[in-house]
């Protein structure tokens, strides 16, 4: 039923600095459910494996709702009753694992001197483990008959309807000093995430992008519009795969420059039945968009 | 479902009306209103009849409450019944409302509440935490002296949760509320509350009794001291818990404390439980050693379980080895020293400060402007750890120079500097000295 894809580009800034890329993504298929997720490596030099930091943010993600939905009937019907401890459970999981690995990691591989030549003795001593690995994650899971998501730090989760419509259906936490980004490697992380949960809203496909995707874009506006669009190609891997792939590429030339990854997940029986139905809804999404780019010029 | 709606008036059993003003909060089980009765501003609180199984059971309980009293003014005690609704058989029932200088405990927990910030409409996070290491413990205090209210009356507590105290963050004063799930030993409410709260008897069954709420006080302490869990740690976040039925066996029949030293299989984690990690280094081992005894061997035996008056005398010991500098911080002595060192420097200053010996105590008491000496620390028979008998003063005219000042009502006789043993009256103070002796009645102590 469930269908995927993700994919992790490099940024024109980190080429041109000769930086890794420090994006990660991945998606896994099961029978009941399936999974994607990106994570952002931060930039910032203290942050120096942030590269190995992402791609076990990402791992912890897939093993972490692996396990809570192995049992696919009993998160089902526990989700509707207590789906917002579930979700904290399953943060809580997340980061115990990603400490797990990035422990395990640093315990193989020592900080080596070109690592810490950058800092001075007393800077480097104030740095925690942690904080080498640092990273966002924004994971997305649609079930047979749910979908939830949970995020930690920067990124964008667009859910596509049925009907076409794009959508942000995270629950952002409002609170959340803006000052401060919120990441895997802080202190107390585990109460800096926003989640949502849906058994309602009928989704044809999750997307998950980290920031350098919609720092590409002017506008949310043209930022879901554009999920639509793609969503339109998803009936067809191969295309889609070439196209999403060359855009993304294109675009890390845009905006902020950064590594750009999107993964999706979505169900692959209707795809191409809602092609059609997407298409429509791209040319009203065009429609709207005209009557915008108007009115403002004629401000 | 009856709800009642702002502006509407609520009847009380006897007829009288209550204005609906506001709400304040809402529960799975209850909503609760800020309402205007007689020219009084009370807090009204009411059943969700949907999710409120046992409303017969409730309404009894709170009766039986009001007919009793409350142990003291410091419980938000049910006072008065509204009128039963014919349709619903929804009620509720009367209480004092909770002054603003007092936070919610779950606030104090999180280290911050959401207020709405004027300037940009947004909820805003607020720091909510104790202004000093002196009303954090004053708290504990007063809630372990609200639980032994509790158990002289042969009650205890059913429906304990982050909601069942409301505490001064500058004062320590601690309002109890949810008073309506205070029910006699044995009694059973049938509350749902969640596991994290509950003695492991009672999650395997048993009814709640004096000995499960002198496990429930420790949770309770545990949970404000440190902020976080004692048995959610890397055991219990890599089980795969879908809800509190599951989540239960890590607080009964499977509970691992944290800290257990002859097992490491529950470690706090970094990243969740930091909180716990910085604090449980900062506390005295006589106050680990009584967490880690109730919460390995009182797990399973109640017996090993640390009383209420064991926890208040710890506390009251703890309270005496704060050290407040002048610099604005405070330490426990442990965190500086060792309890017998007659000399504590600040860290973070190098200020000195002396410390004086009592006769009845094996540890040192810090002596800085504005500590106090309570009764009970003078008095071996006496309970009373809220009255004051000594503060420690600055000299009016030589700044700089610290005394005593007695202010019990007793007389003290001290070694004053001339060598002379003089009565120290109420009122009056003397110096503290390299030689001072003070004899206090019952007890004596000197630098």
């Amino acid at each position: 039923m469930f269908k995927g894809f993700s994919r992790s580009v490099i940024g024109a800034s980190h080429v041109k600095k000769n930086i890794v890329c420090q994006d990660s993504s991945a998606y896994k298929i099961y029978e009941d459910f399936s999974i994607a997720v990106v994570a952002d490596g931060h930039g910032s030099k203290k942050h120096f494996r942030s590269h190995i930091g992402s791609q076990m943010a990402v791992e912890a993600a897939v093993e972490t709702v692996s396990s809570f939905c192995s049992d696919y009937e009993s998160i089902e019907k526990e989700l509707k009753e207590n789906y917002d401890m579930i979700l904290k459970n399953i943060e809580k999981q997340v980061i115990a694992r990603w400490h797990k690995k990035i422990m395990k990691h640093f315990s193989e591989n020592p900080v080596r001197p070109d690592e810490k030549k950058q800092f001075t003795e007393d800077e480097f001593s104030k740095i925690p483990i942690e904080s080498y690995y640092g990273s966002t994650l924004v994971a997305a899971v649609m079930g047979r008959n749910f979908s939830f998501g949970f995020q930690i730090g920067d990124g964008s989760l667009v859910a596509v309807m049925e009907d076409g419509e794009a959508a942000m259906i995270m629950d952002y936490e409002e609170s959340n000093p803006a000052n401060i980004t919120a990441s895997i490697c802080n202190k107390t992380a585990s109460t800096m995430f926003s989640h949502f949960y849906t058994d309602k809203k009928k989704i044809f496909a999750i997307f998950v992008s980290t920031d350098g995707l919609y720092t590409s874009f002017g506008s949310d506006y043209d930022f879901l519009d554009y999920h639509t669009i793609i969503a339109s190609q998803l009936y067809d891997m191969a295309v889609f795969e070439s196209s999403v792939v060359k855009n993304i590429t294109k675009r890390t030339h845009f905006g902020t420059e950064d590594d750009i990854s999107l993964s999706c997940v979505y169900n692959g029986k209707t795809a191409e039945s809602n092609a059609v139905v997407l298409r429509q809804k791209i040319e009203e999404n065009k429609r709207r968009a005209n009557a915008r780019k108007a009115r403002s010029n004629n401000r | 479902m009856f709800e009642p709606q702002t502006g509407q008036e609520i009847e009380t059993e006897f007829g009288s009306k209550a204005k609906v003003l506001s709400v304040i909060g809402k529960g799975r089980r209850s909503t609760v209103y800020l309402v205007q009765y007689n020219g009084r501003t009370m807090a009204l609180k009411w059943y969700n009849t949907e999710k409120v199984r046992n409303l017969d059971i409730i309404n009894e309980n709170i009766r039986r409450n009001i007919k009793d009293g409350a142990p003291n003014n410091k419980f938000l005690w049910p006072e008065y019944m509204t009128k039963t609704d014919s349709k619903t058989g929804a009620f509720g029932y009367f209480m004092e409302y909770k002054p603003d200088s007092f936070e919610y405990f779950v606030d104090i927990m999180n280290g911050y509440k959401l207020v709405n910030d004027s300037s940009t409409g947004r909820l805003a996070k607020k720091k909510v935490r104790f202004t000093s290491l002196y009303s954090m413990v004053m708290a504990v205090l007063n809630i372990v002296n609200a639980f032994r209210q509790i158990s002289r009356d042969g009650k205890s507590f059913q429906g304990l949760s982050e909601g069942s105290f409301f505490i001064n963050t500058d004062t320590g004063a601690v309002l109890v509320s949810d008073c309506d799930t205070i029910a006699p030993n044995g009694k059973d409410l049938d509350i749902n509350i969640r596991s994290v709260y509950k003695a492991p008897e009672v999650l395997m069954g048993s009814l709640p009794d004096a000995d499960s709420n002198t496990y429930s006080l420790a949770i309770i302490l545990f949970r404000l001291l440190f902020r976080g869990d004692p048995f959610e740690g890397e055991k219990t976040i890599m089980d795969v818990c879908l809800n509190e039925k599951q989540l239960s066996k890590h607080y009964s029949s499977e509970a691992v404390f944290i800290y257990d030293p002859d097992d490491n299989s529950n470690r706090p984690l970094r990243g969740i439980h930091d909180n716990v990690i910085k604090f449980w280094k900062e506390y005295p081992q006589y106050i680990k050693d009584a967490f880690i005894q109730t919460f390995t061997e009182g797990v399973r035996n109640p017996e090993k379980r640390i009383s209420f008056e064991e926890w208040q005398n710890l506390f009251i010991r703890l309270r005496s080895e704060i050290l407040s500098c002048v610099c604005g911080k405070s330490h426990f002595i442990s965190m500086i020293g060792k309890p017998e060192d007659e000399v504590f420097t600040c860290p973070v200053c190098g200020i000195k400060f002396v410390s004086m010996q009592f006769t009845n105590r094996n540890y040192r008491m810090p002596l800085y402007i504005g500590g106090k000496i309570f009764e009970c620390e003078i008095d071996p028979q006496s309970d009373d750890f809220l009255s004051i008998s000594g503060e420690l003063v600055e000299n009016k005219i030589q700044k700089g120079l610290m005394g005593i000042k007695n202010v019990s009502e007793k007389k003290w006789t001290v070694k004053m500097p001339d060598g002379v043993y003089r009565e120290i009256t109420s009122g009056k103070g003397f110096p503290i000295w390299q030689g001072l002796e003070i004899d206090f009645g019952k007890v004596k102590a000197h630098l």
